[in-house]
């Protein structure tokens, strides 16, 4: 297939023009061609048409080959100029290769002229190639040079060889705080950015002598702002014909930190859903949510229901000293942060001892807390208000950037969360507790009233059937005991009926008394003559001397309290044992008293039971087989000596046994 | 004469119980707590013992397991804990029949004249009730499985054994039971079947399959192992 050539052809002579397109198309070429003859000819056809080549006679009439030469010169276009000339001696032809022609051919020996074309047409075509091969390097390196110091990533070039910096763009400057000039012509492996001399050196023998490239190596590189966590990656490229190394380093602290955050605070609130009494969050927050904001130490504190105290749920991290002595801070009290924080429900940052925020404090916290260097204070907040509120200290002096402070602020919100729940559900759980509680006595109650009434029923029932039966006769006396019993039988159910009438009336606030002044010995004298049976089996000892002063008193109630006094040492000791009535006046800062004790050498009550005896329905747990009296008894008393504006209490006694004592205003 | 011991922290009703049972020819014993009544059952076991179940010292049920565990002599609880669990608790502790205070003489005299009815030993002909490896020995008062291993029953239990394997392989009504066995006065009182046979499935061991409960019903021995 032949070739196309376009062909200028500067030649006046048309035959040699025509031979020499012969020769042309001899050659093989499929030819297109104009023939000029002058400067202005040659001219137009450089500027209107596009040309693979040029021949050129030499010498014309009014022109030569030198001037169509300069011609295409001054047009900076790069043809092949081929001069073939019938006349031109070799010192022109010398002089028009210097000028820029290509090649020089005789007229008269054209054989050449195929292959000159062809030399010359691939010569053209590798100048082109290499001028617009060129020409694309410039303009890469162009944008290159701007894309690495316009890219966002921190990128380094040194030399392969020895580690020295050929170039460092912008943001890596910036990452390590140094500028360009400064860094220019150290060593990689000598800047201040390796956290130690082997991970530099690990870092260069990877490169620099095993030549081996990096895909995203994990390190951490010392950086402007800190310890950083980096991915390094590499390339290895020319630069002006020396080898280097082009590290970009990619900043993961954030993207870790926030990855590591999520994780935590998945695990935090995993722990804090499970946790559901206060004391179980405490826990979790000293141990789980501490952890996980990095602090070594952390204390959580709720107000009490009056909302002046902070009260310890839980701390970590302090000394067990100042644990006992925050354990409750008055809100109002020292200068600590969570009280401030709690008092005024905002957070408290404190990221150093040189910080502002540490001032109001520091009196505080160099006499309380001198291990530490920084401290956060959140409050716990629900809808009802503060609730209370978390300490989180650090070792060391921190810096809480503003998403540290969400993570940790978001912390002490799932914290609060949980502690609202938890408190919530121990408080059902109190509540059920009570209600189970106040149930079961209820149950207890009845079922002790229904013992109680059924005693002397049976005693009675028993009575009136022996009396009704017809199989066999009575004495009169058996008769007399019998009906006696009935009677004694039904003062006991009207006792028992008056308690109940008297625990009522207690309850609803309606307990009356009528004082008068009255001698003790008149009370415990009724009392006598109804304990007269009961205490048979007791050594029973009255203590009371006879120039006591009187009381202001209702003399009934008054031997009411004895009665049931001397009555329940009777079922808690055995007998045989002795029981102490003893009475003499005290002086207290209300005025003068009369104090009543009655003593037994029974069982006792345990400490844990003292502040409940006087309850109502608040049977003791009595060891199997003593009878338990109503619940209602000392109740009853309770009442009755208050009603006077004495006091009744368990007095603490070395040895066994009880002493209630009480006292009585003198009149 | 027969003796009987009222273990009762009340002396009223102590009183009242001893001088009715004295009038009708009993021997009685007092005591007013379970170890004094302990005390008087080591030197001479009585024939019948009337046991309240809130007693000092040593309570009541103590005091039924203690004599189940010596004796057979019948225990009558009286007791002003009406409820239902606690009387079965005393039932199954030994106790072969449970008054509830307040109660008459009259009823009390009818109880204890049951329990004692339940202790004679039966002048009928027929003295041994052999049912397929399971032996009801009327004159003898005992009762095997496996031909030779005693069950060790209760005087109230081998009595209730008695009446079912003597109508065995027929259904025995709650009432018909209860009548034959405590007295025509416990009609009704169904919880006293439910212990005891409860009781005596446990002695039964694998024999227990053969007695069974017809819902709504009764009870029913059979003679033989169930296909």
């Amino acid at each position: 297939m032949s070739k196309k050539l376009r062909i200028l052809l500067i030649e006046d002579n048309k035959d040699d023009a025509m031979l020499l397109i012969r020769e042309l198309r001899k050659a093989g070429y499929e030819v297109d061609y104009a023939r000029k003859q002058d400067a202005v000819g040659v001219n137009n056809a450089l500027e209107e048409d596009r040309w693979d080549l040029v021949i050129s006679d030499y010498a014309m009439p009014n022109f030569t080959g030198r001037d169509a030469l300069d011609i295409l010169k001054s047009k900076d276009i790069d043809l092949p100029f081929i001069i073939v000339s019938g006349t031109i001696g070799e010192e022109t032809a010398v002089d028009a290769m210097r000028a820029g022609a290509h090649d020089f051919l005789i007229k008269r020996n054209l054989k050449r002229l195929g292959p000159v074309i062809e030399r010359e047409l691939r010569e053209a075509q590798n100048r082109r190639e290499s001028i617009e091969d060129k020409q694309e390097l410039q303009r890469w390196e162009a944008r290159f040079g701007k894309a690495f110091h316009a890219s966002p990533i921190p990128t380094v070039i040194f030399a392969i060889d020895d580690g020295e910096v050929i170039n460092a763009n912008v943001r890596f400057q910036q990452m390590i705080d140094i500028t360009m000039p400064e860094i220019s012509g150290r060593k990689v492996q000598d800047l201040d950015i390796w956290i130690s001399d082997e991970d530099a050196a690990d870092f260069c023998e990877t490169l620099i002598k095993q030549r081996q490239g990096i895909r995203d190596r994990e390190t951490q590189l010392q950086t402007r702002t800190g310890l950083s966590d980096v991915l390094i990656s590499t390339e290895m490229i020319d630069l002006d014909g020396k080898d280097c190394v082009l590290a970009m380093i990619y900043d993961i602290t954030e993207r870790k930190r926030s990855l590591d955050r999520i994780e935590k605070m998945q695990i935090v609130t995993a722990a804090l859903s499970g946790a559901r009494l206060p004391a179980q969050v405490g826990a979790v927050t000293v141990g789980q949510v501490a952890n996980a904001v990095k602090a070594s130490g952390a204390m959580v504190m709720l107000t009490d229901d009056e909302g002046d105290t902070l009260n310890i749920v839980d701390a970590f991290g302090y000394p067990a000293e100042t644990i006992r002595r925050w354990r409750q801070t008055p809100l109002n009290g020292p200068d600590m942060p969570l009280c401030m924080t709690v008092a005024e429900g905002k957070a408290l940052w404190i990221g150093s001892r040189d910080d502002d925020a540490y001032k109001p404090f520091a009196d505080f916290l160099d006499a309380n807390d001198t291990q530490h260097a920084a401290w956060v204070a959140l409050p716990m907040t629900t809808d009802q208000g503060v609730i209370g509120g978390i300490c989180l200290s650090y070792d060391e002096a921190q810096a809480f950037d503003e998403e540290t402070r969400k993570y940790i602020t978001s912390m002490g919100e799932y914290v609060g969360q949980a502690m609202e729940r938890a408190i919530l559900y121990e408080r059902e759980q109190e509540a059920r507790r009570v209600a189970e509680e106040a149930n079961e006595l209820k149950l207890k109650f009845l079922a002790m009233i229904s013992h109680e009434l059924r005693t002397p029923l049976m005693s009675i029932k028993g009575c009136t059937s022996t009396l009704l039966a017809t199989d066999v006769t009575w004495s009169e006396e058996d008769q007399g005991q019998f009906i006696s019993s009935i009677d004694h039988e039904t003062d006991k159910l009207t006792d028992l009926v008056n308690q109940l009438l008297d625990g009522s009336r207690m309850q609803a606030g309606q307990l009356r008394i009528d004082p008068v002044e009255m001698s003790l010995m008149d009370s415990v004298r009724y009392a006598m003559a109804q304990l007269h049976n009961i205490i048979q089996k007791h050594l029973f000892i009255p203590d009371i001397p006879k120039d006591l002063p009187p009381v202001m008193g209702d003399a009934h109630r008054i031997s009411q309290v004895l009665v049931n006094l001397i009555e329940n040492a009777t079922k808690y000791a055995d007998p045989h044992t002795q029981i102490t009535l003893q009475a003499r006046e005290i002086s207290l800062d209300e005025g003068q008293f009369i104090q009543v004790e009655v003593s037994d050498e029974g069982i006792g009550i345990k400490p844990e039971e003292e502040a409940t005896i006087f309850e109502f329905f608040k049977q003791l747990n009595r060891p199997k087989g003593y009878r338990s009296g109503t619940g209602l008894g000392l109740t009853i008393c309770k009442g009755i000596v208050e009603a006077h504006g004495g006091r009744i209490w368990v007095k603490r006694r070395d040895g066994p046994g009880t002493t209630i004592a009480f006292t009585l205003p003198l009149a | 004469m027969d003796t009987v011991l009222i273990v009762e922290d009340e002396a009223t009703i102590r009183n009242i119980v001893h001088k009715n049972l004295e009038k009708r020819d009993f021997n009685v014993l007092e005591a007013e707590d379970g170890l004094i009544a302990i005390d008087l059952m080591q030197q001479d076991m009585p024939t019948l013992a009337l046991i309240d179940l809130a007693l000092p010292r040593l309570g009541g049920l103590e005091l039924c397991s203690w004599i189940r565990e010596r004796s057979d002599m019948p225990i009558i609880v009286i007791s002003a804990e009406g409820d239902e669990k606690t009387k079965v608790k005393a039932l199954d502790l030994g106790a072969d029949d449970y008054v509830t205070k307040p109660f008459g003489i009259d009823e009390l005299l009818a109880r204890m004249r049951a329990v004692m009815r339940r202790m004679q030993v039966p002048q009928e002909e027929e003295t041994r009730i052999d049912m397929n490896g399971m032996v009801v020995d009327i004159k003898a008062r005992r009762a095997f499985i496996d031909d030779e291993e005693d069950l060790k029953l209760t005087r109230t239990e081998f009595a209730l054994l008695t009446e079912l394997a003597r109508n065995a392989d027929d259904i025995l009504s709650h009432d018909e039971l209860l009548t034959k066995v405590w007295g025509p006065e416990y009609r009704g009182s169904s919880h006293y079947l439910h212990v005891y046979l409860g009781r005596i499935r446990n002695k039964l061991g694998t024999y227990s399959r053969r007695l069974e409960t017809i819902s709504g019903m009764g009870y029913i021995l059979h003679s033989k192992d169930p296909l």
